[in-house]
């Protein structure tokens, strides 16, 4: 299964080059918050708590479940790959087309599928679980692309930013200005007699033209310039926008949120695609609302029909639903939380509850732990279980080149 | 520099600047026109991409006064995340009587860094 999960990523590596995204550079302006849950993954069964973690959208994304027994590693029991295709297979030449119907594209953009394998050793010795999984995310703050308020203290800045560079490519042109009337006279030598009496670059027209022409065209007026930029005052404003997007992660981490997801599980007795028997389908709805500075709540629901078997056609289903509340406190990198869950097992009439507490680390970019433990009472048997989890959540690092 | 010919008897003159959406590269502008034969300049509009139908600027003087003038374009912009968004394209459109005359366009890629650009058109009456 490790092979069909390492082939399915080089395809898709691949496959999103092959739609010109080879001048595709990951950025330092992408903000690098916590990896969402994927529907494929939580289909599975991977954990007690049904919560599906909304966030903020990634290309990419890899859940695992843990992956060591004592001290040894083993292969993990579940894993799940999430894509968001607008994200992978955007091209640059539709960005003329995107702006224009960006409400629509804003949709497309959080809409991402889930592919996820476990192995399920209540059917059989080599029984496997197959699930594919579908969401999109309707609210979304905290998003620095779509906060209005973010965008105009960035476009003050660039203002700024506007008049530091006219100031000093004037101070470029006017200790170059003899090359720059030679420009002007080149393209334009009706204006001659103008151009070389002109003592000051003011008195050059159109000198910003023939300079920027010249930076845009020539490698090593291009190089001169830069250099001059550096050893003058050179604007502030990348440094600026640094700190603005680092402030702005460290207070949006817990901003509203709100996702919808569907996933749809099969199950087969071995690894063969074609004996894959429907086992489950789900459905998730999570809000996650600020509170307080440094807090986020969660709000889930969690519905599905589930077959009692996946070994005959005739199988009965089973109706089940979950109320997941979880309470977050911390910063964007390491987090603690409650979490109170009520859930019905149609399967065998249960009413459960999981209460639990755990956290959430990142500790190295692109890399996503999530440990909780909790003691889920079946009232319906009237006893109870000590339950722990790990999950381990991959997206792509802020500062990696994929492409 | 790019020429576009207008009619020296016909309606106002307008210039009609085109970004990325603000969500991609925000941006911050102004809209210049330039005296014929000299650096003089008039500033006709300040401003940004948060609302792309205000992006028009009106040309002050009547068409028989605006030969050899030159529309200029200069803008600051940043690209919140060039690895999903790297394409740019920047357009500066001279307009007259509901019809495009002429535009100066550039596309490029966005870095994540502050970048400049300055766009010129000439008018010529015809």
């Amino acid at each position: 299964m490790v092979r069909y999960f390492l082939a399915a990523l080089l395809l898709l590596a691949v496959g999103a080059s092959g739609q010109r995204l080879d001048s595709l550079t990951l950025s330092k302006m992408r903000l690098n918050f916590i990896v969402p849950d994927m529907p494929a993954f939580k289909s599975l069964g991977a954990g007690p708590s049904n919560l599906l973690r909304p966030s903020t959208p990634m290309p990419i994304a890899v859940a695992l479940s843990e992956f060591f027994q004592g001290d040894k590693f083993v292969i993990p029991r579940a894993f799940a790959l999430e894509v968001a295709p607008a994200q992978l297979l955007h091209a640059s030449n539709t960005v003329f087309q995107l702006d224009r119907q960006y409400k629509q594209y804003r949709t497309w953009h959080s809409f991402r599928v889930s592919l996820g394998s476990a192995r399920d050793t209540a059917l059989g010795v080599n029984a496997r679980k197959l699930a594919l999984g579908f969401r999109i995310n309707l609210v979304n703050k905290g998003d620095m692309a779509t906060d209005r308020q973010a965008l105009r203290q960035i476009i003050d800045a660039l203002g700024q930013l506007r008049l530091e560079t006219r100031a000093i490519r004037k101070a470029f042109a006017a200790s170059h200005i003899g090359d720059i009337k030679a420009w002007a006279l080149e393209a334009n030598p009706s204006d001659s007699a103008l151009v070389r009496a002109a003592a000051l670059i003011d008195q050059v027209p159109d000198w910003d033209y023939y300079l920027h022409q010249k930076i845009k065209t020539d490698t090593v007026w291009a190089q001169a310039y830069e250099q001059f930029v550096y050893t003058s005052k050179a604007p502030e404003f990348d440094a600026w926008f640094a700190g603005f997007k680092k402030a702005y992660k460290q207070e949006n981490w817990n901003a509203d949120k709100l996702d919808i997801a569907l996933a749809i599980m099969g199950a087969s007795r071995d690894s063969l695609l074609g004996n894959i028997r429907f086992a489950q389908a789900g459905w998730w709805s999570t809000y996650a609302l600020r509170t307080g500075k440094n807090g986020q709540t969660l709000i889930g629901i969690n519905a599905g029909i589930a077959a009692d078997t996946a070994l005959k056609k005739n199988a009965a289903h089973y109706f089940s639903i979950s109320v997941p509340v979880r309470y977050v406190f911390g910063t964007n990198r390491v987090k603690g939380f409650g979490e109170c869950q009520y859930q019905y097992r149609g399967r065998y009439a249960e009413h459960h509850s999981f209460i639990n507490l755990g956290a959430e680390f990142n500790p190295v970019d692109g890399l996503w732990l999530n440990v909780y433990g909790g003691v889920d009472h079946n009232y319906t048997a009237g006893k109870g279980s000590f339950v722990t989890n790990l999950d381990i959540k991959i997206t792509l690092p802020e500062k990696f080149n994929l492409f | 520099m790019k020429e576009v010919y207008f009619k020296p008897d016909g309606g106002a003159l307008r210039a009609k600047a085109i970004f990325p959406h603000s969500s991609i590269a925000p941006v911050n502008y102004e809209i210049i026109l330039r005296e014929a034969g000299s650096n003089n300049t008039i500033s006709l509009l300040q401003g940004d991409n948060l609302n792309p139908e205000d992006d028009v600027a009106n040309l002050p003087f009547t068409p028989d006064l605006l030969n050899g003038r030159r529309v200029i374009l200069d803008a600051t912009y940043v690209g919140l995340n060039p690895a999903l968004h790297n394409g740019y394209r920047i357009r500066l459109e001279i307009w007259q009587d509901n019809a495009c005359l002429g535009f100066v366009e550039e596309t490029g890629e966005l870095t994540g860094k502050g970048q400049y650009t300055i766009m010129f058109i000439r008018l010529v009456a015809r």
